[in-house]
């Protein structure tokens, strides 16, 4: 399972490379976002159905007291607040689903819940999201994401976008439980990718490829 | 008489022929609400992109505008142009055309 996820994610790297926050896009737009750090990665396909909830699925691979603990869980993803302004877009968006968890050899049934709050102007961007990925086994994992970034340039529609951001992580289940990442994110056209490094060392990449 | 009617007749509609499409065509200005980020806002691109009618589009982020060349006056009404800036996520100001 682990192959089947790293190839995936490998492949998406190389099409793509991609996480802004948005699960739901635009009507019939298709969103592909992978995320690494060395002790979980991930990968979001969705596909928005309209531009207020979106089908999908989430493939997780995470390291837990030990092991690896992979879920495979099919979600659905619903816009429930967006209030655009001519110089401002908030959004909160919440996600669901129902899946499986290969941990130490073991398939169980896994349930996961998020919610994701953003706010973003041309120059500022915070992002709040929470999310549990919950197993009928032993595997219950937990994570809570706080954002702050900003542009430091105006960039147009054609043009390099550059964002500076400060990400805070609260991962209960973690040796580390608080995790803090500067990143920097650059997007072009519908390329979008992040690149930031914890404060302990630790790779974070991400991103977002939507067509 | 008739005869040189018929060629008058003949000679425009060989002008008209010839006549450039772009004569024809509109140029239509929507403002957007919400359009903060040239990465979401590319799906509005997308999306008029796709429309036959559509000859050119440009997204202008500084003043919210999405700028729509038609190749032929007339061709999206209002109602489909704020049907396809919602579908986007996002929400129309104002529709203009010139």
């Amino acid at each position: 399972m682990l192959k089947k996820l790293s190839f995936a994610f490998v492949v998406t790297c190389l099409t793509s490379l991609t996480a802004l926050a948005h699960p739901v896009s635009y009507k019939d737009g298709y969103g592909i976002m992978p995320e690494y750090t060395p002790d979980r990665q991930e990968i979001e396909l969705n596909y928005s159905v309209t531009s207020n909830y979106a089908i999908g699925v989430y493939l997780v691979d995470a390291s837990y007291k030990g092991s690896d603990a992979t879920y495979i869980i099919p979600r659905f993803n619903y816009k429930l607040y967006r209030k655009n302004e001519l110089e401002s877009q908030t959004n909160l968006y919440v996600s669901g689903g129902a899946g499986t968890v290969d941990y130490k050899g073991e398939d169980d049934l896994a349930g996961f819940a998020m919610f994701r709050a953003d706010y973003e102007t041309r120059r500022i961007y915070t992002l709040l999201s929470g999310q549990t990925l919950q197993s009928s086994g032993e595997s219950d994992i937990n994570a809570l994401r706080y954002r702050a970034g900003f542009a430091p340039y105006l960039a147009g529609f054609n043009d390099l976008n550059t964002w500076l951001i400060a990400q805070v992580e609260y991962l209960p289940e973690s040796e580390d439980e608080w995790v803090v990442t500067p990143l920097v994110r650059l997007f072009y056209s519908n390329y979008l990718v992040e690149i930031g490094s914890s404060t302990k060392g630790d790779l974070f990449f991400a991103g977002i490829f939507h067509f | 008489m008739k005869t040189k009617n018929k060629i008058n007749a003949l000679i425009i509609a060989a002008i008209l022929a010839m006549t450039p499409s772009s004569l024809f065509a509109e140029e239509i200005t929507v403002t957007v609400k919400g359009m903060v980020c040239s990465f979401c806002a590319q799906g509005i691109k997308k999306a008029f992109g796709s429309k036959e009618e559509v000859d050119n589009i440009n997204v202008d982020l500084d003043n919210k505008l999405v700028a729509i060349t038609t190749k032929n006056a007339g061709s999206l009404n209002d109602e489909t142009v704020t049907q396809i800036v919602n579908d986007a996520g996002y929400d129309v100001v104002k529709i203009e055309r010139k």
